[in-house]
């Protein structure tokens, strides 16, 4: 062999070991985390990760204290991603994915993934989906979390062909009670469900039922989640003869009095029109047991807010009419009407009744008490509605609070501090509502703050996306703790800790995403001194 | 007969040369040269066989390594990494076709990549002592067997924007090399001074390495800084390295 030769064998030998060996990593790894999103839970804050198929729960460590990452894997193709009403699990919904001829990925079929943010480190359980063949990519959870409802989302889906009126209901408890997930097809007039309502539990002829309300843009249908089998109810919203249909704005419940069955209402306001539906549930011979009786009432307006309250006269079905400044009273029993004045025209109520301390404690129910907000003018600020007086004297219900800015956002406060509000305006300034002896603490900040109010109730933070200063309120004292991070922020969570107490986990996502964690000291207050510093989040690995 | 006799005595001493470097890898370079006394004595003058390898040898190329390591997917695209290499080694023994060489070995490369949008980088540099054994069929042409434990150290950054500080971490461990090659005289005649071609291929260990990173702030604030865990990375894998030597 001579020299020339050898040397070409051993340059061959030089190129073809590593382009033979090479391999290729994950293509996640070249992705960039921007369209990851950040989600609060209880426990934790977890990171929707979809370029890995996966979620990444951020908590604090019981042994070390630091914040650990929990990676836990999703379905393909995620479709949606919401937090229960509890705030402690998150639900994400993914399609999963079709193989093709060749295709090296699998076949998965859609699925639901529950993670949950209650234990340390977060853990999750999928609920299989195979009876789609297609995703469906609305999501609703009930308030109970106990039912998930799957629903065509109107123009958003992806499926070649989607029944809209088809629903999945899953149900969510575990053991072997947990019954499968099941289809229902919802009888259609021609309409869609664009909306679906979870009501509060309902005392019906046929006893305690949790019912399911599927607005669609011409009727609603009542359908029992505790038995999807019966046949469900469809309430159109105009006679078959009219061209067309009224379209429902807002949709409201009413238990009734809790030891009777037969006086469950519903409440609707629609779009454009002067009149209210109201419908009670009454006793029927159909499997259901019972059937809706129907009254509709013209209020003179078209309302922008409508709820059902209790007046020193009974039940009423409370409307806003901001055109006129004025609120209007239905009976629901005999479709009779009151006007009430208003010092502004609010466009938004809310019931404060629990929190307002009209009712000594323990005592029965009384007359509720709304906060009335949005009003179209500065000078409007937010009033209370005394209903005990509104059927007596009812232009003596009404009492203001100076706030001089248009309210645009009600918070409610959880906690040891639920006896507040927090306030959020169209100005440069957020208000601390105590509702208990009607005082209003104004607090000024930067136009365009982003306001969070601690799981605990104990503070609400304001931030600026984007921006490097952050501000946490003690609600109770109103006393302010600025805290200043180094780079850009995205968001803030606050989070319980191991041993409980809170944890603030601020998010910086400018590249990859980083977090500022802080933890508090004895007093309450944000403690500098705790500061830790965490980046490169998502590279956890392996992906 | 005298000229027969001396080629038969090199032939029985070939054997037991190879045989005390397989004992040398084994235990060590001090246990071998203890061990060695009578492999020794049946050895030729180095400086009079070393008519292939040469007996002072210095080297430069490069070597690429697969790292298959979970961990080192934060730092490249793909598992190769590229690390150039030097090495000085000397025939402590020789015989006329098969020779021990002893030396020292200096690597050092580093790679880079994005990790999730974050600039990434890995540098790893080796010092390691080089025991060879070495068989020459032709003057211009032998084969080798390496053995280069060696003292491995690293460093790993990953500057993510959405903090202040990049990311970084190092380590220290100890690994070890196996390889056989090949090497080519390529300049023509018999002069003292050879220029060599060379390339050998084998597998390079080192314990995996816990990847922690934290942000590199100021002293004053380094107890403000959390740590982000990676998957762990083993700097092992096949290798080949291809070096240009001058040899004396």
């Amino acid at each position: 062999m001579r020299p020339r030769r050898f040397t070409l064998l051993v340059t061959s030998l030089a190129l073809a070991l590593p382009v033979a060996g090479c391999g290729d990593r994950s293509a996640t790894w070249s992705s960039a985390p921007d369209g990851s999103k950040a989600y609060g839970l209880t426990g934790a804050v977890v990171l929707a990760d979809p370029a890995a198929n996966r979620v990444v729960a951020l908590a604090l460590d019981p042994k070390t204290g630091a914040l650990a990452e929990t990676s836990l894997a999703t379905g393909h193709d995620v479709v949606t991603t919401t937090v229960g009403p509890s705030g402690g699990k998150l639900y994400v919904l993914s399609g999963g994915h079709q193989a093709s001829l060749g295709d090296a990925q699998p076949d998965e079929a859609p699925r639901l993934t529950i993670v949950d943010g209650t234990t340390n480190p977060a853990t999750k359980r999928d609920i299989d989906l195979s009876l789609l063949s297609d995703p469906l990519d609305g999501l609703a959870i009930d308030p109970t979390e106990h039912w998930a409802v799957l629903y065509a989302m109107q123009g958003a889906s992806a499926a070649f062909v989607t029944n809209p009126n088809a629903l999945v209901i899953v149900d969510l408890s575990t053991g072997a009670a947990a019954k499968p997930p099941q289809e229902v097809v919802l009888h259609s007039f021609g309409g869609h469900p664009e909306s679906l309502i979870f009501p509060p539990l309902l005392g019906l002829p046929s006893g305690p039922t949790h019912l399911l309300v599927a607005q669609s843009d011409q009727d609603f249908t009542l359908l029992s989640l505790d038995d999807p089998t019966k046949p469900e109810i469809t309430v159109r919203l105009a006679d078959a003869t009219a061209v067309t249909s009224p379209h429902p704005t807002q949709v409201v419940f009413d238990d009734g009095d809790p030891t009777q069955t037969d006086d469950a209402r519903i409440g609707v306001s629609f779009e454009g029109l002067t009149t209210v539906m109201t419908l009670q549930l009454e006793p029927a011979t159909d499997p259901n047991g019972y059937a809706p009786t129907i009254n509709v009432t013209d209020v003179g307006g078209v309302p922008s807010a409508i709820a059902f309250v209790r007046t020193d006269g009974g039940l009423r079905l409370a409307t806003l009419q901001p055109a006129r400044a004025s609120a209007v009273l239905v009976d629901p029993v005999t479709t009779l009407t009151s006007t009430v004045t208003l010092p502004a025209a609010y466009q938004s109520l809310s019931l404060v009744t629990s929190s307002a301390g009209t009712a000594p404690a323990g005592a029965a129910a009384g007359p509720d008490v709304a906060l009335l907000w949005n009003a179209n003018t500065t000078l409007g600020g937010v009033a209370f509605w005394e209903l005990g007086e509104a059927a007596g004297q009812p232009f003596r219900s009404i009492e203001t609070v100076g706030i001089d800015a248009v309210v645009d956002g009600v918070r409610d406060v959880p906690g040891m501090n639920s006896t507040l509000k927090v306030l959020s305006t169209q100005s440069s300034e957020f208000f601390v509502l105590d509702l208990s002896n009607r005082t209003a603490t104004p607090l000024l900040s930067s136009l365009g703050v982003t306001l969070s109010v601690s799981p605990s109730g104990a503070r609400v933070w304001a931030y600026e996306p984007g921006g490097l200063d952050l501000a946490a309120t003690d609600l109770a004292t109103g006393r302010v703790h600025t805290l200043r991070v180094d780079t850009p922020l995205s968001s803030l969570f606050e989070i319980a800790g191991p041993d409980g107490a809170p944890t603030l986990v601020v998010l910086q996502g400018q590249g990859g995403v980083g977090a500022t964690v802080f933890g508090f000291d004895k007093l309450g207050d944000p403690d500098e001194a705790s500061r830790r510093i965490y980046g490169a989040i998502l590279t956890e690995g392996p992906l | 007969m005298k000229t027969r006799r001396t080629r038969k005595t090199r032939r029985m001493a070939q054997p037991a040369l190879l045989a005390a470097a397989l004992v040398s890898i084994v235990g060590g370079v001090a246990q071998a040269h203890d061990d060695l006394a009578p492999a020794i004595e049946q050895a030729a003058d180095p400086a009079a066989t070393a008519r292939g390898p040469g007996r002072w040898r210095v080297s430069v190329g490069g070597r690429s390594s697969l790292y298959r390591s979970a961990g080192y997917d934060a730092f490249s695209s793909d598992d190769a990494f590229g690390q150039f290499s030097a090495t000085a080694t000397a025939t402590v023994l020789a015989g006329a076709r098969l020779s021990t060489a002893v030396g020292a070995l200096w690597e050092d490369g580093a790679s880079s990549s994005t990790a999730r949008g974050a600039e990434s980088s890995l540098s790893l540099g080796r010092l390691g002592v080089v025991l060879e054994e070495r068989f020459a069929p032709r003057p211009w042409a032998y084969a080798f067997v390496r053995v280069a434990p060696a003292w491995l150290r690293g460093k790993a950054s990953i500057d993510d924007t959405a903090i202040a500080a990049p990311l970084e971490t190092t380590f220290s461990t100890l690994g070890v090399d196996g390889s056989v090659g090949v090497a080519g005289r390529v300049n023509p005649g018999r002069g003292k001074v050879g220029v060599w071609i060379m390339g050998d291929g084998g597998y390079g260990w080192a314990r995996a390495q816990p990847m922690a990173l934290s942000p590199a702030l100021p002293s004053a604030d380094r107890d403000k800084a959390g740590v982000t865990t990676l998957a762990a990375l083993a700097p092992s894998g096949v290798f080949l390295r291809f070096s240009l030597a001058l040899s004396y």
